[in-house]
C-alpha cells in the first residue's frame, strides 16, 4: 500500500474514493452540494420496442430543427402543485368514508336535510308574514288619533234633564242625563206611529243616559237640545223634531240620530268610541 | 393598432353573404406551368422563385448561419437563433408580429441545420405582400432583448429534453466524425451555454452570418420580379463573414444510460454536394434501405432489411446519406433492441462491408432514388426548403428532372466504388443506450 500511494504522489486523491461515515470535530463532514434545478417535465416519447416502430425512428439524411409560431414543440402546463383543499370538516360522516356506499345513508341525509329545509321554511314565512304585518299596520291610524278616537266623560258633572255636548271624532256628542219621566214616556211610545221604529230600551243601554250623534240625519246639521216639540232635540235647518230618545218624530229626517259605540266600565264614567 | 390587416371592412359580412348567394359558375383554368426562375444579385445574394399557381404562397430567407459558423464562445447561437425567431425585433414586438401573421392566416417559421439557417413564411397568396415585411424584420433585425431571451430559456430546456434517442445519437455521430469544430457542432445548445449566450453574442452573431453574400430568397407562389425587388431591400450588410471550418475526421462518441433501446450511427466520409460521388451514394443508400415504404411492411427488397432479419435480433437499420457544401456523411444507422444490438450490428456492418451490387439491385436504386427526389417536391415546405438549400449553397437550382438526369449516370461499378471507398476509409461512430456489447469502431 506504501509503494502504491508512494507511486502516485499527488494523484492519489484521484485514484481511490473516500466516503465519511461519521464526523467527529477533527474532521467535519464537508458541506454538501446546491440542490440543482429540477429537470423540465417533458412526455415522454413512447418507447420504440418493434421493428416497426423502430423503422419510423431511424434517419436517413440530416438533422434539422424547426422552431417557430405555433410551428414547434407543444408546451403543456400541468400544475401539479395545486392544492385541492380538504373538505372534511364540511362534510357528513356518513359520506367521509371513501368505501361506504352513498345509497345507504342517502335517505337518512335527505331527511335530515328535508326537515330542516322545510322547517326553515315555514319559519321564515312566519316571520316573514309578522314583519309584512307590521309594516303595512304601520300605515293605519297612529296611537296618538287612535287615543283622540275615544273619549271618557265623567258623569256626575251632568246634572239631570241637561245635556251636555262634547266634541267626539269630530263631530258633536249629546251625553243626556234623562229624567224617569222621560224615560216612561219614551218607553210607552208606539213603535207604530215613528218613521225609524226603535224601542227606547235598544238605544239606551243606561235607561238614564242617553249618548247620541248630534248630527241631524237630514242633512247634517247640528240639533238644538231641549229645544222642539218632544222635549228633545231640534234641527233648526229644516225642522226635525227628535225626541229625548234621539228619535225623529217629526220634520224632513229619515232616521233616528246616530247611537255610538259607548260602555260603562264604571259607575260615574262613560267611554264613547 | 397592433395590425393594419385586423380591421374587417363593414361591409365584409354583406360581401361574402352576396357572393355565397350567387350560383356557383362553371369555370376551368388552364393555368401553364412555370419553371424556377433565379437570379443572382450583385451583392451575391441569390433569389429563386416558381411560380406553382398554389393557394398558399411560400417566401423564406436563407443564411449561411447553421450551427457550423458558431465559435467556441458562441456554441449554440444557432438553437437560440432559431427558438427566437418571432420575438421581438428592431421595428416590431413580439406581440405585433405574432398579432399580424396570425390574423393575416400565415405562419412564421425558423429551421436550422448544420449549415444553414431558414425563416419562411406561409401565407394566403392575397395576404403575402402586407405580412412580408415582418418576415423581413424577423430575418435582418432581431434585437434580443435580455429579458427576451431568458424568458425563451423555458422553451430551450423543453425543447432539449425532447429529442429523441435517434437525433441524440446523429448527433454524437456528427460530434464524432467532425470533431468539436464546424460540422461537429451540434444543431442542439449545450448544457453549459444555457444563459451564457446573451443580446451582445448573439448580435454578433447574426452580424457575421446574416450578410448579402451569403443569403438566399426563395419563394413558392409569388411573382419573380417582385422577389428580386423585396431581396435587394432587405437591409443586409456585406462582407464573407465566417468562414466555414473543420473537415472529416473520424472518431465515436458513445452515451451509456441502460435504455431498453439502443441506437448507433455508424459512417464514413461521404460525398459533398455537387461531387461525383453523391449520386452513386445516393443510389447505394436506396439499394441499401431507408426503411418501408408501407406500415408495418416488410422491406424485404433491402439490403439492411435482410441483414437484420437473418441476424436473429430485433431492430432495425437504414442507410444515412448527407452532403453539406464541402463533405458528408454515408453509413448506417441501427435501432435494436439492448440485449441483441451485437447480433445486429455485426450482420448489418458485414452487409454493408461486403456490399455486392448487381444490376438489378442498381436499376432497382436508381428507380427508387428518383422517386424520392420527385416525391420530394410534392410538398410545398419540402419543396421550398430544397430550392433554398440548393440556392444557397450551390448558388443554382436544378429542378427535379435534372437531378433525376444526374442520378441516370449511375452504374454498378460507380455505385460498388464509391461505397467501397466510404467503408474502407476511416469510420465514425455514434451511439447511445447500452452499450456493453457495441464493439468500438476499430472492433467493428
Amino acid at each position: 500500500m506504501l509503494s502504491y500511494i508512494g507511486r502516485s504522489s499527488q494523484f492519489a486523491p484521484a485514484l481511490k474514493g473516500t466516503a465519511q461515515a461519521v464526523a467527529n470535530g477533527l474532521r467535519n463532514v464537508v458541506p454538501g452540494a446546491v440542490d440543482a434545478a429540477a429537470p423540465e417535465l417533458v412526455q415522454k416519447a413512447p418507447l420504440a420496442l418493434t421493428p416497426a416502430s423502430m423503422a419510423k425512428r431511424c434517419p436517413t439524411g440530416a438533422v434539422v430543427a424547426k422552431a417557430g409560431l405555433g410551428a414547434t414543440s407543444q408546451v403543456r402546463y400541468a400544475h401539479t402543485d395545486i392544492q385541492v383543499p380538504d373538505f372534511s370538516a364540511y362534510r357528513r360522516d356518513d359520506v367521509k368514508d371513501t368505501r361506504a356506499k352513498a345509497g345507504e345513508s342517502a335517505p337518512t341525509r335527505s331527511a335530515f336535510t328535508y326537515m330542516l329545509v322545510g322547517g326553515g321554511t315555514v319559519t321564515g314565512i312566519y316571520s316573514a308574514k309578522a314583519v309584512v304585518s307590521q309594516f303595512v299596520s304601520s300605515m293605519s291610524a297612529s296611537a296618538d288619533v287612535l287615543a283622540l278616537a275615544k273619549i271618557e266623560i265623567k258623569l256626575e258633572d251632568i246634572p239631570e234633564g241637561k245635556s251636555v255636548t262634547f266634541k267626539w271624532r269630530g263631530k258633536p256628542l249629546f251625553v243626556r242625563h234623562r229624567t224617569d219621566e222621560e224615560v216612561s214616556t219614551e218607553g210607552a211610545v208606539d213603535m207604530g206611529s215613528l218613521r225609524d221604529p226603535e224601542h227606547d230600551s235598544v238605544r239606551c243601554k243606561e235607561p238614564k243616559w242617553l249618548v247620541v250623534l248630534g248630527v241631524c240625519t237630514h242633512l247634517g246639521c247640528v240639533p238644538i237640545a231641549d229645544a222642539g216639540d218632544y222635549g228633545g232635540y231640534y234641527c233648526p235647518c229644516h225642522g226635525s223634531h227628535y225626541d229625548t230618545a234621539g228619535r225623529i218624530r217629526k220634520g224632513p229626517a229619515p232616521l233616528n240620530l246616530e247611537i255610538p259605540e259607548y260602555s260603562f266600565p264604571e259607575d260615574g264614567l262613560l267611554i264613547v268610541g | 393598432m397592433a395590425s393594419k390587416l385586423a380591421k374587417p371592412s363593414l361591409l365584409k359580412n354583406v360581401v361574402n353573404r352576396g357572393y355565397a348567394a350567387q350560383a356557383a359558375a362553371q369555370q376551368s383554368y388552364n393555368l401553364p406551368t412555370q419553371d424556377v426562375k433565379v437570379t443572382t444579385l450583385p451583392s451575391g445574394a441569390v433569389v429563386a422563385s416558381l411560380e406553382n399557381n398554389a393557394p398558399v404562397s411560400r417566401v423564406a430567407v436563407l443564411f449561411k448561419a447553421g450551427s457550423r459558423y458558431e465559435t467556441a464562445p458562441n456554441k449554440g447561437a444557432a438553437h437560440i437563433l432559431r427558438t427566437s425567431a418571432g420575438l421581438g425585433t428592431k421595428n416590431a414586438s413580439a406581440f405585433a408580429i405574432t398579432r399580424t401573421v396570425q390574423q393575416a392566416g400565415g405562419s412564421l417559421t425558423a429551421e436550422s441545420g448544420r449549415e444553414h439557417v431558414m425563416y419562411s413564411l406561409d401565407m394566403a397568396r392575397n395576404n403575402v405582400d402586407s405580412s412580408l415585411e415582418v418576415l423581413a424584420s424577423v430575418a435582418t433585425q432581431p434585437s434580443f432583448k435580455p429579458w427576451e431571451l431568458a424568458d425563451n430559456l423555458k422553451r430551450v430546456k423543453i425543447e432539449l429534453a425532447m429529442r429523441d434517442p435517434s437525433t441524440l445519437a446523429l448527433e454524437l455521430l456528427h460530434g464524432a466524425a467532425f470533431r468539436d469544430a464546424g460540422l461537429g457542432n451540434s444543431i442542439f445548445v449545450p448544457d453549459y451555454q444555457l444563459g451564457k449566450l446573451s443580446q451582445g453574442l448573439m448580435t454578433d452573431f447574426v452580424a457575421s452570418t446574416h450578410l448579402a453574400s451569403r443569403m438566399a430568397v426563395v419563394g413558392l407562389g409569388v411573382d419573380h420580379d417582385g422577389l428580386v425587388s423585396y431581396a435587394k431591400s432587405l437591409g443586409v450588410g456585406s462582407g464573407d463573414g465566417v468562414p466555414a471550418v473543420g473537415s472529416y475526421g473520424s472518431g465515436s462518441l458513445r452515451q451509456e444510460n441502460g435504455a431498453a433501446v439502443t441506437c448507433v450511427a455508424v459512417a464514413g466520409a461521404g460525398a459533398s454536394i455537387g461531387s461525383s460521388d453523391a449520386a452513386s451514394l445516393a443510389v447505394a443508400q436506396q439499394i441499401l434501405g431507408i426503411g418501408p415504404n408501407t406500415k408495418y411492411g416488410s422491406n424485404a427488397s433491402s439490403v439492411l432489411a435482410k441483414a437484420v432479419a437473418s441476424s436473429g435480433g430485433l431492430g432495425s437499420a437504414s442507410a444515412i446519406n448527407v452532403n453539406y457544401s464541402d463533405s458528408g456523411l454515408f453509413g448506417y444507422f441501427i435501432m435494436a433492441d439492448s440485449a441483441s444490438v451485437g447480433k445486429v450490428i455485426d450482420a448489418v456492418h458485414s452487409a454493408v462491408k461486403e456490399l455486392k451490387v448487381t444490376q438489378a439491385d442498381v436499376a432497382r436504386g436508381k428507380k427508387m432514388a428518383k422517386a424520392a427526389i420527385h416525391m420530394a417536391t410534392e410538398s410545398g415546405a419540402e419543396h421550398l426548403e430544397d430550392m433554398g438549400l440548393q440556392a444557397l449553397l450551390t448558388g443554382t437550382y436544378a429542378n427535379p428532372s435534372a437531378a433525376a438526369a444526374a442520378i441516370d449516370g449511375v452504374t454498378a461499378s460507380s455505385v460498388q466504388s464509391a461505397v467501397s471507398k466510404v467503408m474502407g476509409g476511416k469510420l465514425s461512430m455514434g451511439a447511445i443506450g447500452s452499450l456493453s456489447a457495441v464493439p468500438y469502431v476499430d472492433q467493428l
